[in-house]
């Protein structure tokens, strides 16, 4: 049964509010994929969720959100992402 | 600019009023009467940099003869190359020849030599020879000119041997006899100071693993990519850190840059230091910068590039060993010295109480004014500095887009193991995580 882990990445500088990129965790049985979304609305593979896992990189911090919070984001980055071209 | 006789010839009068043009434009411009006919040489001098020079003769042969600068990346030397041909090239052939010379940059193996060698710039008489014209006669060369008997005319090498034997060029001294032949200068090449052993442009990595940069001046690094306009985003970057850092281009330290004000600092500490090989791994490697920033703009398109650049705080980065007795209150003493040092504290995180975090120690970014560069302090005890190098590849797995899941989790699970086994310093817990107020 997939299930997903949603995370906002929210960079240095910005408002927990207002994140600039969505990472999800996909965990498949024992497979585990991480995929953050692109600029067309698709999504790729990441490290940005393996590196927070970490906990050395201070570049960026992960918020986990549910899988509603993530389809709102996802709504907002595009409604923006389409009005900047 | 000067001009040794009045012209006697179109091409001279030519000649001249190119050298009217460039002096105009700030070039120190030379022109030079020979029984072969006349040059010109030219040069800008720029401060702080290598002076660019420019030569050239009547038949409109022409050289532009600059330095590189070795804070620059490869992909930085072939985009400026690239501006300068696609300045130069009317001739959709150059065009192509450059494109089958710059396919070859990434794997540079010797071969290119020989590709070379038969691609040839284009000289003069070529040219006329594409045009169908006869090669020009109004400008005979001397019979007792020795030079001229010994090569073909449409060689590189014929252009350098007609040359005056004053030309910085010539191979001939001004007595006419001929100059040594030119060092090897590959035979002199030492590596970089950055250039450890886990650079993905190590010669010795089979070749998926090295970082490309393609003809169009895009730069590819496994699954990080990155545009010629966002490679050179990161160029300028890596530039400003090399910059602040300190390091001259002969690897050589003076007073200023960070290094010197790091070793400056561990004089004057009661019980840290820095770790071994502080200069081998103060600047991050170029291609390992561009990985993490072609991530960065993946994993958050909602930000300009050129911002995102920015953030990027380990570009420049020192690493501080202290005994489990005295690292609580070294950790705050590093801290104390460095801001009095004038660099400006913008996040500390205490990783040993996060206990989510697989990684432990104190990392802290700072800020350099003068540059406006962002660079990183880590704050280890012996095993948890150990942990982290024992563990490095490890970390390299997990960070790698083309690992598979279950090498992930393996790496993951294999890192957690060794930081178990780190003790945990006293009074671990007074050491207060901070952000700057905004960021």
């Amino acid at each position: 049964m997939e299930e997903a882990q949603y995370y906002a990445i929210i960079g240095r500088g910005e408002a927990p509010s207002d994140p600039s990129g969505l990472a999800r965790r996909i965990k498949d049985g024992d497979q585990t994929i991480d995929q953050s979304l692109r600029r067309d609305l698709s999504w790729g593979p990441t490290t940005a969720i393996t590196t927070w896992d970490y906990g050395e990189d201070l570049t960026q911090d992960l918020r986990k959100i549910s899988k509603q919070e993530a389809g709102d984001l996802i709504e907002r980055f595009q409604e923006k992402w389409s009005r900047e071209g | 600019m000067t001009i040794s006789d009045e012209p006697r010839s179109a091409g001279a009068v030519r000649l001249h009023q190119v050298a009217a043009g460039l002096t105009a434009v700030g070039l120190v411009t030379h022109l030079h009467r020979t029984r072969a006919g006349t040059d010109l040489t030219a040069t800008l001098h720029l401060p702080g940099h290598h002076d660019i020079e420019v030569i050239a003769d009547e038949d409109g042969y022409t050289e532009l003869r600059y330095w590189c600068s070795l804070n620059s990346t490869p992909a930085t030397h072939v985009a400026t190359i690239a501006r300068l041909l696609k300045a130069l090239t009317t001739s959709q052939s150059l065009a192509n020849r450059a494109r089958q010379a710059s396919e070859r940059v990434a794997g540079y193996d010797g071969a290119v030599t020989e590709r070379a060698e038969g691609v040839g710039m284009t000289g003069p008489h070529d040219h006329l020879a594409e045009q169908g014209r006869i090669p020009d006669q109004a400008r005979p060369r001397e019979a007792d000119n020795p030079h001229d008997s010994q090569v073909r005319p449409d060689d590189l090498q014929a252009r350098l041997e007609r040359l005056p034997p004053n030309h910085p060029s010539s191979p001939y001294r001004d007595d006419g006899s001929r100059k040594p032949p030119p060092p090897d200068l590959t035979k002199c090449e030492l590596p970089l100071p950055d250039e450890s052993s886990d650079s993905p442009s190590g010669p010795d990595l089979p070749a998926d693993d090295e970082a490309q940069t393609h003809p169009d001046g895009s730069w590819e690094w496994k699954e990080a990519k990155l545009s010629l306009e966002r490679s050179l985003i990161a160029d300028q970057a890596i530039g400003r850190c090399h910059e602040t850092e300190g390091r001259d281009v002969n690897g050589n330290y003076g007073d200023r840059g960070l290094t010197p004000a790091m070793r400056r600092i561990e004089v004057q500490l009661e019980h840290g230091h820095l770790v071994e090989d502080t200069e081998k791994f103060a600047l991050k490697d170029p291609d390992r910068f561009k990985e993490k920033f072609a991530k960065l703009i993946a994993d958050r398109p909602g930000r300009d590039p050129s911002e995102l650049v920015q953030q990027i705080n380990d570009g420049v980065r020192y690493t501080f060993i202290y005994e489990d007795a005295e690292y609580s209150s070294g950790v705050m003493e590093v801290s104390g010295a460095i801001a009095a040092a004038g660099y400006e504290l913008y996040e500390r995180k205490n990783a040993w109480v996060d206990e989510t975090k697989v990684y432990q120690g104190v990392n802290s970014t700072w800020r350099e004014d003068s540059h406006g560069v962002l660079f990183e302090v880590q704050v280890h005890t012996p095993e948890s500095w150990q942990a982290k190098q024992e563990s490095h590849t490890f970390y390299e797995v997990g960070q790698s887009l083309t690992s598979t899941p279950e090498q992930r989790a393996d790496a993951a699970r294999r890192q957690k193991e060794i930081f178990a086994e780190v003790s945990i310093p006293p009074n671990i817990r007074d050491i207060l995580s901070y952000r700057k107020e905004g960021w």
